[in-house]
C-alpha cells in the first residue's frame, strides 16, 4: 500500500468522526494561532522600534553627559574639529515642558534648543518656511520652528507663519513648520517649539547643554567615530567614560537583541499551547485505535502489514495537525490584523509562518507515532475478537 | 490429487494464561488438497477456532510444521504472514466484518488494495467478484443498507476477488437466517465446484452436510476425517 492509499484510509477514517476530528485539529489550530498573533507582536514591536530609531538620522551618533559630566556647545564643535569621520554636529538643549501663547490661546510644548545642523542630521522636513541657520544660532534671533501640533491649537485656522509666540514671557516669531511625525522617543513629537540653541539658553539663562547630535560620515565608519569621540570626551573630562557614546547602528544592535529575545519568548509561550494541541491529539488517536480495533484486525485479516496500519494512522495525525496548522495560520494572520486595531504594530513574517507550519507537522508526526504504534502492533485474532 | 494445498505436521498450540498451560491443539495432522470442500466440526474448546486461526496464517504453531503452497508458515515473521493472508487466503467471519464507512465494493477493494493493486484493476476485480455472488446491483451501499445474507455475501465477495487457494469460513451462517444459510452454503458450494478449496469451521451439522469431507476435532486432537455422508448423522 502506497502513501496515496494511506491518504485515502485515513480521510475515511477522519470524515467518519468529523466533529472529534475537528475539536482535536481546534488545539492545534488555537497553537498555531496563537504562535503566529505573538510572533508578530513581537516582530512588529521591533519593526517600531526600529523605525523609531531611524528617525535619528542617518548614522546619527548621540552623546551624553555621564556621572554629572556638563557638556557644552564647545564640545560639539570640538567633535567635528576633531574627529574626521564625523560630518556634523549640533548640541541639543531640552528646556523641557511650558506653554506656548498666542492671544487666548495657550498649548503645551516642549522647548527644544538646537544648533542649525540638527536639522541635516536628524533630517526634519518642514511642511512651511524654513529652519533656522547657523547666523541664527549665532546672533540669538528670537525665532522658532514648531512642531505640527501647535498650529491647530494656538491659530485656529490662520497662517502661523510670521505669527509671534509667548514662551515664558518673551515673543518669538513662527519661520517654519515641521511635518507631521509619530509619536516618539527622544521628545521630538509634534508638540515642540524648536528654538535656535543660543536663544533658548538665554530664554532660560543658562549655557547648559543636554546632549549632542553628531552624524558620521557613513555607516561603515560609525564604529571608528563613536571610540574617537569617546576618547576625546574622557581627556577632557579627566575621568573615564564620563559621556555615553551611542551610534544608531549600537542602537539597532540593542533593539533586534531585544526583539529577537521577546519574539523567542512569546513565540516558546505559545508554543506550550501547540504543545498541548499536540498531546490532544494523541490522546484522540489512541482513543480512536481503540474504537477502531476491529477496523485494524479486519485489515490485518485481509493482508494488511504493520507498516500498513502504521502508515494509515500516523498519516491521520499528520492530516489532522497539518489541517489544523493552516486554518491556525489564516487564523493567526487575522487575529494579527486584529490587534493592530488596539494601536500595535504586528507583523506576519513569512519565517514565522513557516516555523508555526513546520512544528505543527513536527507536533502530528511525533504524537501520531506512539498511537499508529500501538495500532500496528495489535494482534489480529484478538482484534477481531474485540468487541 | 497431488502435492496438498495445505498441510498440518504435528501440530501443537500452547497458550499461556498465567501459569496455567492450555493445550490447544495436542498433535494434528492433516492434509488438504486443491478443490476439497471441508467442515471443521467440534464443541467449543476443541480446538477448531485455534486450527482455523493456524491454517488462515493468523496465529503460529508453537510445535510442529505447516505448510501452505509448499511455503513453510512456520518460520515467517507478521508482515511474511500478512502477506500470505492477502496472497493465498480469503476470510469469511460470523460478524461478516465489513467495514460500515465503506460501501461494498470498498469492502471488497480493501483486500486488493493491500496487494498494491491499481484503482482500475482492483475496481474490475471487485465489481467480477460482487457479480459472482449475484451483488452486481449493490456495489455502491454501505454494510447497513444490506441485509445479512447480502453483507455475508459481500464479505464472500471480499475474499475471492484475491482469487485465493482457499476460501476459510468460520461460521458462515450462524448469524443468518434458515433462507440466507441456504443461500450462502450454495454459494460456497458453487465456488467450490469452480476450484476454490473451501474450509468451512461450523457446530451446525446442515452446514456440514453440504461439505464433502468433515474433520472432527475433540480436546485439540483430531477424533475422525472422512467424508459428511457417515458422520452426519452424529452431533457433537
Amino acid at each position: 500500500m502506497n502513501l496515496a492509499e494511506a491518504f485515502r484510509s485515513a480521510l475515511s477514517g477522519l470524515r467518519g468522526s468529523i466533529l472529534r476530528s475537528a475539536l482535536t485539529a481546534l488545539g492545534i489550530i488555537i497553537g498555531v494561532a496563537a504562535v503566529i498573533t505573538l510572533i508578530s507582536v513581537g516582530q512588529g514591536a521591533g519593526q517600531e522600534i526600529t523605525a523609531e530609531i531611524d528617525r535619528l538620522g542617518a548614522n546619527a551618533i548621540l552623546i551624553g553627559p555621564r556621572g554629572g559630566t556638563q557638556l557644552s556647545a564647545r564640545d560639539a564643535e570640538e567633535i567635528v574639529r576633531r574627529v574626521p569621520t564625523v560630518l556634523q554636529a549640533s548640541a541639543r538643549f531640552d528646556a523641557g515642558s511650558t506653554k506656548a501663547k498666542w492671544g487666548i490661546h495657550t498649548h503645551d510644548v516642549s522647548v527644544l534648543g538646537v544648533g542649525a545642523e540638527y536639522r541635516h542630521i536628524t533630517g526634519l522636513q518642514l511642511s512651511q518656511g524654513r529652519f533656522f541657520e547657523s547666523l541664527d544660532v549665532e546672533r540669538r534671533t528670537r525665532v522658532l520652528v514648531i512642531g505640527d501640533g501647535l498650529v491647530e491649537d494656538l491659530f485656529r485656522g490662520r497662517a502661523p507663519i510670521g505669527e509671534v509666540v509667548n514662551i515664558n514671557g518673551q515673543g518669538f516669531t513662527v519661520i517654519g513648520v515641521l511635518e507631521p511625525q509619530d509619536a516618539g522617543f527622544g521628545g521630538s513629537g509634534n508638540d515642540v517649539a524648536i528654538l535656535p540653541l543660543s536663544t533658548a539658553q538665554r530664554l532660560y539663562t543658562t549655557d547648559r547643554i543636554s546632549s549632542i547630535y553628531a552624524q558620521a560620515e557613513s555607516p561603515q565608519v560609525s564604529d571608528l567615530a563613536v571610540t574617537h569621540i569617546r576618547t576625546i570626551m574622557d581627556l577632557k573630562y579627566g575621568r573615564e567614560r564620563s559621556v555615553n557614546v551611542t551610534s544608531q547602528e549600537q542602537l539597532l544592535d540593542v533593539v533586534r537583541t531585544i526583539t529577537a529575545t521577546l519574539t523567542l519568548m512569546l513565540g516558546a509561550i505559545a508554543g506550550i499551547s501547540l504543545l498541548v494541541g499536540g498531546i490532544g491529539i494523541m490522546n484522540i488517536m489512541l482513543v480512536s485505535v481503540k474504537e477502531r480495533t476491529r477496523e485494524i484486525g479486519i485489515r490485518k485479516a485481509v493482508g494488511a502489514r504493520k507498516r500498513d496500519i502504521l502508515a494509515q494512522f500516523l498519516v491521520e495525525s499528520t492530516l489532522l495537525s497539518i489541517g489544523g496548522g493552516m486554518v491556525g495560520i489564516f487564523l493567526g494572520w487575522f487575529l494579527a490584523r486584529v490587534v493592530t486595531l488596539f494601536g500595535l504594530t504586528t507583523a506576519v513574517t513569512i519565517n514565522a509562518v513557516l516555523l508555526a507550519f513546520g512544528f505543527s507537522l513536527a507536533v502530528g508526526l511525533f504524537f501520531g507515532v506512539y498511537p499508529a504504534a500501538q495500532a500496528a502492533k495489535l494482534d489480529p485474532i484478538e482484534a477481531l475478537r474485540y468487541q | 490429487m497431488a502435492t496438498p494445498v495445505l498441510h498440518l505436521d504435528g501440530i501443537h498450540k500452547t497458550y499461556h494464561m498465567g501459569d496455567v498451560e492450555v493445550h490447544a491443539l495436542r498433535g494434528v495432522d492433516l492434509e488438504i488438497f486443491r478443490g476439497e470442500m471441508v467442515g471443521i466440526m467440534g464443541p467449543s474448546g476443541s480446538g477448531k477456532s485455534t486450527m482455523m486461526h493456524i491454517i488462515g496464517c493468523l496465529d503460529r504453531p508453537s510445535e510442529g510444521r505447516y505448510t501452505l503452497e509448499g511455503e513453510d508458515v512456520s518460520i515467517k515473521d507478521d508482515d511474511a504472514l500478512a502477506v500470505l493472508r492477502n496472497r493465498h487466503l480469503g476470510f469469511v467471519f460470523q460478524e461478516f466484518n465489513l467495514l460500515p464507512s465503506m460501501t461494498a465494493l470498498e469492502n471488497v477493494c480493501l483486500p486488493l488494495t493491500y496487494r498494491g493493486l491499481p484503482t482500475a484493476e482492483r475496481t474490475v476485480l471487485a465489481r467480477d467478484a460482487l457479480e459472482q455472488v449475484g451483488l452486481a446491483d449493490r456495489t455502491g451501499h454501505r454494510p447497513n443498507q444490506l441485509s445479512g445474507g447480502q453483507k455475508q455475501r459481500v464479505a464472500i465477495a471480499r475474499s475471492l476477488a484475491t482469487r485465493p487457494a482457499i476460501l476459510l469460513a468460520d461460521e458462515p451462517t450462524g448469524n443468518l437466517d434458515t433462507q440466507a444459510q441456504r443461500d450462502i452454503m450454495e454459494i460456497l458450494g458453487g465456488l467450490n465446484d469452480a476450484g476454490i478449496t473451501v474450509i468451512v469451521v461450523t457446530h451446525d451439522p446442515a452446514v456440514a452436510t453440504h461439505c464433502r469431507r468433515v474433520i472432527r476435532l475433540l480436546d485439540g486432537q483430531i477424533l475422525s476425517d472422512g467424508p459428511s455422508a457417515e458422520t452426519a448423522g452424529e452431533v457433537p
